[in-house]
């Protein structure tokens, strides 16, 4: 990953050619749980990338559960945005053979794999106790490289 | 009746075991003993390409002497090389490659999966409506049943009971 303002902008041709729900789970508390809850996300975000077919996989994982009790799992959604890049190649580091996105990309895709994943996580939880458990708003910058 | 249809089968699985299959020899067994394993190697190998080149020649619907007529050989040479003790050069296979357009050689590198991955974590506060255990759910409620209803399920408790022991 480089920093944005050391090279010039480059644009980038991708398109998003399929979401997949790979995974969705809600495990309901043993203990009745008060009307006020802070819920707490943790967000994975896993980038697979195809250097051959041009594709990447954008595996997200959010992990649902109380803020006071993290340990205790309420929900798990995983989902993948699959993106075939055209350009993949402009990327490339010629010396190690490996993708070098710049940040701005890397926040688009980010982005977009959330906000897909906010809407597949209403779609599953709703109608259940983790009705109101939808994802907030997340600035894409805030994502830390694991 | 049962008894005929299961000899009947055992019978049928009998006749399908070919004398082929059922062959044993013990110079055969001996041959396979001495192999080194990269002859063996050699040999699985060789199998393996024999069975694609063979896999390409159905899934364009041709039959041996197309295969033939376009490389300009004799069926009997494709034969060979479908029987997978033929030894190719790399010439050939290229040819191969070509007419049935399938990739028997690799030259370039395969470039691996790369993997990048981002962790975040946020809160968010929330107000739950009716919100239920499952203490609650499965302990929690209760109800009564008429006497009438109690009365036939007993019935039922003691028949099921009965067939149980017997």
């Amino acid at each position: 990953m480089t920093k944005g303002k050391t090279k010039k902008k480059q644009k980038i041709s991708f398109k998003l050619i399929r979401v997949e729900l790979l995974e969705s789970t809600i495990k309901h508390p043993q203990k009745q749980l008060p009307e006020k809850i802070t819920f707490h996300f943790n967000i994975n975000l896993e980038y697979r990338i195809n250097l051959d077919r041009k594709f990447v996989f954008l595996v997200t994982s959010i992990n649902v559960s109380n803020e006071n009790d993290k340990e205790t799992l309420f929900g798990y959604i995983t989902t993948s945005c699959n993106f075939e890049i055209q350009n993949l190649d402009d990327f490339i580091e010629k010396d190690k053979g490996k993708v070098d996105f710049p940040e701005e990309i890397l926040h688009t895709l980010n982005s977009i794999a959330v906000s897909t994943t906010r809407g597949i996580m209403f779609s599953q939880f709703r109608g259940t106790f983790l009705h109101h458990a939808y994802l907030p708003l997340i600035d894409p910058k805030s994502f830390k490289v694991n | 009746m049962e008894e005929w249809i299961l000899k009947a089968n055992l019978n049928l699985i009998q006749k399908k075991m070919s004398k082929a299959e059922e062959y044993t020899s013990k110079i055969s067994e001996e041959l396979l003993q001495k192999l080194s394993p990269e002859e063996s190697e050699k040999i699985e190998k060789r199998m393996l390409l024999a069975a694609k080149i063979d896999d390409a020649l159905k899934a364009k619907g041709w039959k041996k002497k197309d295969f033939a007529d376009s490389l300009s050989k004799q069926p009997s040479e494709i034969t060979k090389w479908l029987s997978g003790t033929h030894n190719f050069t790399t010439d050939t296979l290229w040819d191969i490659e070509r007419i049935l357009g399938v990739e028997l050689i690799t030259l370039e590198e395969r470039r691996k999966e790369q993997v990048i991955s981002f962790h975040i974590s946020v809160s968010k506060d929330a107000e739950i409506e009716a919100p239920m255990s499952c203490e609650q759910l499965f302990h929690g409620t209760s109800f009564t049943i008429s006497s009438t209803w109690q009365k036939k399920l007993n019935k039922d408790q003691k028949r099921t009971n009965e067939i149980y022991q017997a």
